[in-house]
């Protein structure tokens, strides 16, 4: 019993005597990535961070890291270079960068690698291309205002689907025209169609809340407002460009590892393009949904 | 002795005949009215003030002990106000006897006719010290042991025990001897009650709201002990007319100040410099108390501690007290408080900024007894302010305000067997908060919530060993939504028999604004004062219970446990980027725990060790936690989660010198580890990597997983008294953190450095007290 109570004693001291603190879990992981191969493109570029043990301005030195991508179906190498780029707030970054033409349907194999040995890696397949086209709408349909879009192929992801709309507002006077743009994301709207899918713009349910945006603004008046112009911007990714949470939003996915295909490492290494595709509505529609036609 | 006396024939003819309160006494009948049924017109009843005759205090504790000629007895014990009530009084002649230890006992025969209502003020004169008598008032006062339903009573004498690097006795010195009290380091001013966060405990000066009562350097409040009379301080359970707070109430009345004589004191020490004057402004009738404290460290302490301390605090406070007439006392308390410095560690990455934060209050309490009403009445009202600050002095980054009127009247009487307290309040808090710098929504605006609430509290005495309180509360908010209106339901048990004690209690509480701060960083103690949405007021409900005992009448011992369960508490929410974050995250908890204490009086040693055991936890609920770690409601021990801790304190006197040593042990608080950091961008769409923005990011570990060291550090203050003629020296030589203990304040995760807490300081203190 004494022994006990003398082991246990010392234990306590040894504990309360203790000064050290660890404010550390080891991590074998050397780099987080955030990269792009587009098929559209034939500049390709992947941005590094290394994972540090304390909080530091990136400085504009040279960067640890050989950065290669492999062609899996032909085994072509190529080594990425390094460019150090100013932020429009003053931070350096590294964006290493290498100039090829993806193809469609390839794979890629990304490896960021320090000259200890360590390394993160991720892969790619690029997705293929899609064509968009702007359909008649119905406007038989008196209650709605409607306006269909084909997005031609099947690619594995649509990240986004920005619809832009751009506006003039007026005064109560009808005068004084101010411009707006107001963009909606439709990802996850688009509904499957033969060879594709459609996308349906509700030019009703968007004016209701354009109509908000121009309700806050003193200088128009928010019943005048007129339609000029959509752009629809719709952003393809590869099969791994898929939310966990069905969107994407940055407190969901700020978490490292919660939207990440990097082995060894953080962040997101995909292939991805985007196609735009701008209209104006039917006179009929646009009234209908609430716009002004000056 | 100074004996007051008045026979009430016909009560108006002595009543004060200024409007005002002529206004207040009508409001009292009605509000009597309201209240209780009364048929005391067959009974008489007396009451009055019990002061000090050297200098006219109001003396707490007094026994009032009413002897009829049959041999009946009743008595009554005077409140911290020293005002005592005995009611429904039979006609007979009786003998008053009113006693006190350290005092002489005074008695007197009285003949009581049915309808009497006799105010019987009573000034007792202090008995020269016998050796006895010492350590008796030693028992009577001390309250080291002394729990009962989660409230603790604590004197000055109390504070000055206590080694602090001053001369002078400190309430948050005090405080961190407390077995349920979590102090984060030794600055920042952040107390944590009983699993309660500081914005859930409420302090209360004469009562004013003060919302920041503690200084940016640890050992010291906007309360000296010169200043203070009693401090009731309810960790659990507590009643009304206490509300507005789910964890805690420390509640603190001033003295009034001397109303014979002049007195004074000058005191200087290498952290803070003091002095406080008081005396009568009109004879016996109404007299001043005025302390004024200004921070010297970067002037004296930190020229040989080696730490930087740029820190600078001081407060002022003034209190006018009057009698008026025989049956009423008037104050008027006003209080200001300031502190600025920096907090944390500078570093090439991380350019620290100035907090800094002002408190300012004023209030007036009346408190009469009504001539002809047998009850006890005080109406308060007060305005309260803070308002804290981050960044430069001239052009904060962010700054957050909280101010407001209260407005209470507080009743108390006696009927039969049963003590009742019943009231009213109104309080209208207003918050603003402009929040710049790094936050994620830049502005919260300004808001105010008005609320009004009624309580009654019966206190039933159901046997001599026994009594019960009952309380209830209504609170309402005119002009929110319904569902904001809510009652309260409290209650206390307590029994005793010789020198065994046990106590119950439970209460729900309800708050209605919070303060928000970050607490991934110790160094961080910004705090946003925040509105509860108002569907979801922050809640809880505490549940204790306790036994005291004395084995011996020199010994004390007592345990007490208790529950606290919290529900919708607002927390910051928890993110993965390295900068404060004003976005809320809803959480529940629970805190539980029990402390052992034990205290020992001899006739040349005074000590006490006291022992708690705590457990707090968290659930937070957000969804991205989901995401992250596989469930919605993330489980953690928040960083004040202390799980053991103890204290020894042991004073004694060898050759005219008070020597006192204080021990303090705590065991380490949960941190968040830090796996690494690197950078961020949504990656939402094909981006241009040559020019999109991103943020830097912290790899965090689970939260709060790791502990950090434990806490431990020695004090030794060694005090010796020199009388003069007109006044009387006092010299002091300490020892701060003894054996150079290097205890941790602040753990910058993103840098890995450390800030510690004061080395070995000595400590050379002198005070001056002219008379």
């Amino acid at each position: 019993m004494f022994r006990v109570v003398l082991l246990t004693g010392l234990i306590v001291t040894v504990a309360a005597c203790s000064e050290t603190v660890d404010t550390r879990i080891p991590l074998d992981n050397p780099y987080s990535l955030y990269g792009i191969i587009n098929p559209k493109a034939d500049t390709h570029a992947v941005r590094i961070f290394e994972i540090t043990n304390n909080i530091t301005v990136i400085r504009p030195d040279p960067l640890d890291a050989t950065v290669m991508t492999t062609q899996l179906s032909n085994g072509k190498t190529l080594i990425w270079r390094d460019s150090v780029i100013q932020l429009e707030n003053g931070n350096y970054r590294h964006v290493f960068w290498s100039v090829f033409q993806a193809s469609v349907a390839e794979t890629y194999h990304l490896t960021v690698k320090r000259s200890d040995g360590a390394q993160s890696e991720a892969m790619t397949t690029v997705p293929p291309p899609i064509a968009l086209e702007v359909l008649e709408p119905d406007t038989l349909r008196l209650r709605q205002a409607i306006m269909p879009l084909k997005v031609m192929g099947t690619p594995p992801a649509l990240p986004r689907i920005d619809v832009e709309y751009t506006l003039v507002g007026y005064d109560e006077a009808g005068a004084n025209p101010v411009f707006k743009s107001v963009t909606f994301n439709y990802a996850g709207l688009e509904i499957p169609d033969t060879d594709g899918s459609l996308l349906n713009i509700d030019l009703r349910e968007d004016y209701l809340k354009i109509y908000d945006v121009f309700d806050e603004d003193s200088q128009v008046s928010p019943n005048i407002i007129d339609l000029r112009e959509i752009l629809v911007t719709v952003h393809v990714g590869d099969h791994q460009w898929v939310s966990p949470v069905g969107f994407f939003d940055e407190n969901f996915l700020v978490e490292p590892g919660s939207f990440s295909n990097v082995e060894n490492g953080f962040g997101f290494f995909g292939s991805g393009y985007s196609e735009s595709i701008s209209f104006r509505p039917p006179r009929i529609l646009i009234q209908r949904a609430g716009f002004q036609v000056q | 002795m100074v004996l007051y006396l008045v026979h009430h024939g016909n009560p108006y003819l002595i009543l004060s005949t200024s409007l005002w309160s002529l206004k207040i006494k009508r409001l009292l009948f009605i509000l009597l009215f309201l209240g209780v049924n009364t048929s005391f017109a067959q009974t008489a009843s007396i009451r009055g003030f019990i002061t000090d005759a050297e200098d006219g205090e109001a003396l707490a504790g007094v026994n009032v002990i009413l002897e009829s000629d049959t041999g009946g007895l009743r008595g009554s014990v005077t409140n911290s106000d020293g005002i005592y009530n005995l009611t429904r009084i039979p006609s007979g002649i009786y003998v008053i006897r009113f006693s006190f230890i350290a005092y002489s006992s005074w008695s007197d025969t009285l003949t009581f006719r049915a309808g009497d209502r006799l105010n019987l003020n009573l000034a007792l004169q202090p008995k020269p010290a016998e050796l006895d008598e010492v350590v008796v008032q030693a028992e009577v006062e001390t309250a080291a042991a002394r729990i009962t339903a989660g409230l603790q009573t604590v004197s000055p004498r109390d504070m000055d025990l206590i080694p602090t690097p001053d001369v002078s006795g400190d309430l948050a010195s005090f405080l961190t001897t407390l077995p349920g009290v979590v102090a984060l380091g030794d600055r920042g001013g952040q107390y944590y009650i009983r699993g309660g966060e500081p914005s859930h405990n409420l302090t209360l000066l004469d009562g004013m709201h003060i919302y920041q009562p503690y200084h940016i350097l640890g050992f010291y409040s906007a309360f000296p002990s010169d200043i203070i009379h009693q401090a009731d301080i309810h960790t659990a359970g507590y009643g009304a007319p206490f509300t507005g707070r789910i964890s805690s109430v420390i509640d603190i009345k001033s003295r009034n100040g001397n109303k014979r004589n002049y007195s004074g004191s000058l005191s200087v020490s290498p952290f803070i410099s003091s002095t406080q004057i008081e005396g009568p402004l009109i004879y016996n009738k109404l007299s001043f108390l005025t302390s004024i404290r200004q921070s010297v460290v970067e002037q004296v302490a930190e020229r040989y501690v080696s730490q930087d301390m740029p820190y600078t605090f001081g407060d002022a406070f003034l209190k006018l007290h009057g009698q008026i007439g025989s049956n009423s006392q008037l104050s008027i308390s006003a209080m200001y408080t300031h502190d600025r410095g920096t907090i944390g560690l500078q570093s090439a990455d991380r350019i620290l900024e100035e907090i800094g934060w002002r408190n300012a209050a004023v209030g007036l309490r009346y408190v009469v007894l009504p001539r002809a009403l047998p009850f006890i009445a005080e109406v308060h009202l007060s305005y309260s302010f803070l308002e804290t600050e981050q960044g430069p002095a001239n052009d904060p980054v962010r700054w957050s305000q909280i101010s407001g009127f209260q407005y209470a009247v507080h009743m108390n009487s006696f009927y039969q067997r049963t003590q009742w307290k019943w009231g009213l309040y109104w309080r209208a808090p207003q918050v603003i908060a402009d929040l710049g710098g790094l936050f994620q929504d830049p502005n919260f605006g300004k808001s105010r919530r008005h609320k009004a609430g009624l309580y009654v509290e019966p206190e039933f005495y159901i046997t001599s060993n026994l009594k019960t309180r009952v309380t209830a509360i209504a609170e309402l908010f005119p002009g929110q939504e319904d569902g904001i209106n809510h009652i309260e339901a409290r209650f206390r048990s307590i029994w005793h028999q010789d020198e065994h004690e046990i106590s119950i209690g439970a209460g729900w509480y309800h708050q209605e604004i919070f303060g928000l701060n970050d607490r991934r960083d110790a160094a961080n103690i910004f705090t946003s004062w925040r509105s509860a949405p108002v569907e979801d007021l922050s809640r809880s409900i505490h549940a204790l219970a306790g036994y005291r005992v004395s084995p011996f009448p020199w010994m004390e011992v007592s345990v007490e446990a208790y529950y606290k369960l919290l529900d919708d508490l607002f927390i910051a929410e928890w993110t993965a980027y390295p900068r404060f974050t004003s976005q809320l995250q809803r959480a529940d908890g629970r805190a539980m725990g029990v402390e052992f204490r034990s205290e020992i009086r001899r006739e040349k040693f005074y000590g006490y060790i006291n022992y708690g055991l705590s457990s707090v936890r968290y659930t937070s609920k957000q969804p991205s936690a989901e995401l992250w770690y596989g469930s919605e409601n993330l489980d953690f021990r928040p960083p004040h989660d202390r799980r053991h801790q103890l204290n020894v304190v042991a004073t004694t006197r060898i050759a005219s010198i008070d020597i006192s040593a204080r021990w303090n042990f705590g065991s380490g608080r949960p941190f968040t580890q830090v796996y690494g950091f690197d950078g961020f961008l949504l990656m939402d769409r094909a981006l241009n990597l040559f020019t999109a923005p991103d943020y830097q990011r912290v790899i965090y570990g689970e939260p709060f997983r790791a502990l950090l060291p434990t806490y431990h550090r020695l004090d030794i203050s060694l005090e010796r008294e020199f009388s003069l003629n007109n006044f009387s020296l006092t010299m002091q030589l300490g020892v701060i953190n003894v054996y150079n203990r290097r205890n941790l304040f602040a753990l910058d995760l993103f840098t890995s450095e450390r800030n510690y807490q004061l080395p070995v300081v000595p400590v050379v203190g002198l005070r001056v007290d002219l008379d």
